[in-house]
């Protein structure tokens, strides 16, 4: 079960806006797509990503929802993570997003009365595709008093967040943590799951890539990142280190579940820098090699 | 005939499974139990309320236990002795099997009972009991769809088809392939322990990989509402963890439809 060990209970009472640069072409409009940025020019570009989405018609049909969803995560909105679809932790407000958002999702629900909550998750599902065609993706906002504190976004998968776009946008992360498993199951006992999560420290936030697959060798178990990730990004008074996020957003222990940091994960053949270099300036699949022995079963 | 039975086949220097077999009738006297909560017979004791809804006394209810299918057969010999089987159907595949058995009484009736038998379970190599339970809780969960459709229930009725249909419309009862993320389980998909049968141990190269699926969906949901254990998150203003959105959902569902369920089986 959920447990939040490692993060206090303090954690949101104070809230700080850490350094967050958004940025975005200012003649960028989401009924103009073609001015979107690609990502090399980002950092020449200046904010203000917020009126573009609230420019969007309220009344969209689901394939015109989807098309702006699809243009959305392709373009983000013509801003840079930690920013995402123009939404700043920490300084985006609940109030300026509510209704675009609204009008592109195909779902929305929240915990509870958000008129007069001072806290609350807004949960929002959008028509996006992912790895089996059609579905829906999921936004969840963590919002105090009208500002929004934490995003997570899952279920989706397009090539602009496929690794070494993720990293070629992002750059190089801080700390990057495995987990896989040393057997593979009765049904399938040559291949098994094969997870690695990319922090960043700076821009407080963790890209999750959770579906990726691993084969059996006889010492060694070959993993391949595969599909886009999923995104927890936040604002919160002290910063996190990535067990504690891994805590707060996933709620398990990911020392207690065995994650591995990637050098010990590799035995020294990858580090982060290396990692980097490999992926994100050379086509290569992306995969490693972590030794069997060093993962229990499931 | 006993209407519950769990054999072990393994030796016993195999201590893990010993654990689990003995205690199978532990586990499904808290699924008794939260069947009993539901429909509010707390009067009744929760071993005839799952009897009553698997209908065990009329069809006792084996599991086999083994750490592959030749050790799990090895109980079958167990099971020889002492019933006489004659014949055994699979309806299921996989490390888990479910068949349906025949046996003869010693007055020559034949009779049938159903079996699940375990080749294998989550958390066996790493003794993690609680896993190793919630494998058999959950499997009591597939189990459920099968005692529901023998009684003749209405097709789109049953569990996975009620399900199934709902997530249609309800994205928040829906699975994705994730293995990071709880979707409303209490454990997130790689950890296995409340999600048993996430997209982590499927090949997602399949179109619609079993994980997706209203069938182990409902299994897992059927752990998860047995033992009341879904996904929290942390308010920090009331300062308590809250169910999350999927969370209640799936809570929710669970408590309707099951409701629903065990007082039109317990009252048939």
């Amino acid at each position: 079960m959920k447990i939040f060990r490692i993060v206090s209970r303090n954690a949101y009472v104070l809230f700080l806006i850490i350094s967050c640069t958004a940025y975005s072409n200012p003649e960028l409009d989401m009924a103009n797509k073609t001015a979107l940025p690609t990502h090399q020019n980002y950092s020449t570009a200046i904010v203000t990503p917020q009126q573009s989405l609230e420019s969007i018609a309220p009344t969209l049909t689901a394939d015109q929802a989807r098309s702006e969803v699809l243009d959305l995560l392709e373009h983000n909105n013509g801003c840079a993570l930690p920013c995402f679809w123009g939404i700043i932790p920490g300084e985006t407000k609940w109030s300026e997003k509510r209704e675009f958002l609204r009008s592109i999702s195909s779902q929305y629900s929240n915990d509870s009365d958000e008129i007069n909550s001072e806290f609350f998750f807004a949960d929002l599902y959008f028509p996006a595709n992912d790895i089996q065609g059609p579905w829906d993706l999921k936004l969840e906002m963590g919002i105090h008093k009208d500002l929004i504190r934490t995003i997570s976004v899952s279920d989706f998968d397009v090539p602009s967040y496929n690794l070494r776009e993720f990293l070629l946008s992002n750059g190089k992360p801080d700390e990057i943590w495995v987990f896989t498993n040393s057997q593979g199951f009765v049904d399938s006992p040559s291949r098994i799951g094969f997870l690695v999560s990319l922090f960043y420290s700076q821009k407080q936030m963790i890209a999750a890539f959770g579906r990726g697959r691993a084969d059996m060798l006889s010492d060694w178990i070959n993993g391949c990142i595969q599909y886009s990730p999923s995104l927890n990004i936040w604002s919160l008074d002290n910063p996190f280190s990535f067990p504690e996020a891994a805590n707060f957003f996933y709620g398990n222990n990911i020392i207690e579940d065995g994650w591995k940091k990637l050098s010990e994960a590799t035995q020294g053949e990858l580090d982060v820098d290396r990692f980097y270099e490999t992926f994100s300036k050379q086509n290569t699949e992306p995969c490693f090699r972590t030794p069997k022995s060093l993962w229990s079963s499931p | 005939m006993s209407s519950f039975l769990a054999l072990d086949g393994n030796n016993e220097g195999v201590e893990t499974f010993g654990r689990v077999s003995a205690g199978s009738q532990t586990h499904a006297e808290r699924v008794g139990d939260a069947f009993r909560r539901t429909v509010g017979q707390t009067g009744r004791d929760t071993l005839s309320v799952f009897e009553a809804v698997y209908q065990t006394k009329s069809t006792p209810l084996i599991f086999l236990f083994g750490e592959n299918f030749d050790v799990a057969d090895c109980a079958m010999n167990t099971l020889n002795g002492l019933m006489r089987l004659t014949s055994s159907q699979k309806i299921g595949g996989g490390g888990i099997t479910f068949e349906k058995v025949s046996y003869f009484t010693d007055d020559g009736q034949k009779h049938y009972a159903r079996m699940i038998k375990f080749a294998s379970l989550t958390g066996e190599k790493s003794d993690n009991f609680y896993k190793m339970r919630n494998n058999v809780v959950h499997e009591l969960g597939h189990l459920f769809q099968i005692a529901i459709s023998a009684r003749g229930w209405p097709k789109g009725d049953t569990p996975y088809d009620k399900l199934s249909a709902d997530m249609v419309s309800d994205r928040r009862l829906r699975r994705g392939t994730d293995s990071n993320q709880a979707y409303g389980f209490a454990s997130p998909g790689y950890n296995l322990a409340w999600q048993q049968h996430s997209c982590y141990v499927d090949d997602l190269s399949e179109p619609y990989p079993p994980c997706i699926l209203s069938g182990e969906i409902f299994a897992d949901q059927f752990l998860g509402w047995t033992y009341d254990a879904w996904e929290t998150r942390f308010n920090p203003i009331t300062g308590r963890l809250e169910l999350s959105t999927e969370a209640e959902v799936r809570s929710e569902w669970m408590n309707d439809n099951m409701y629903r369920w065990l007082n039109g089986l317990i009252e048939n």
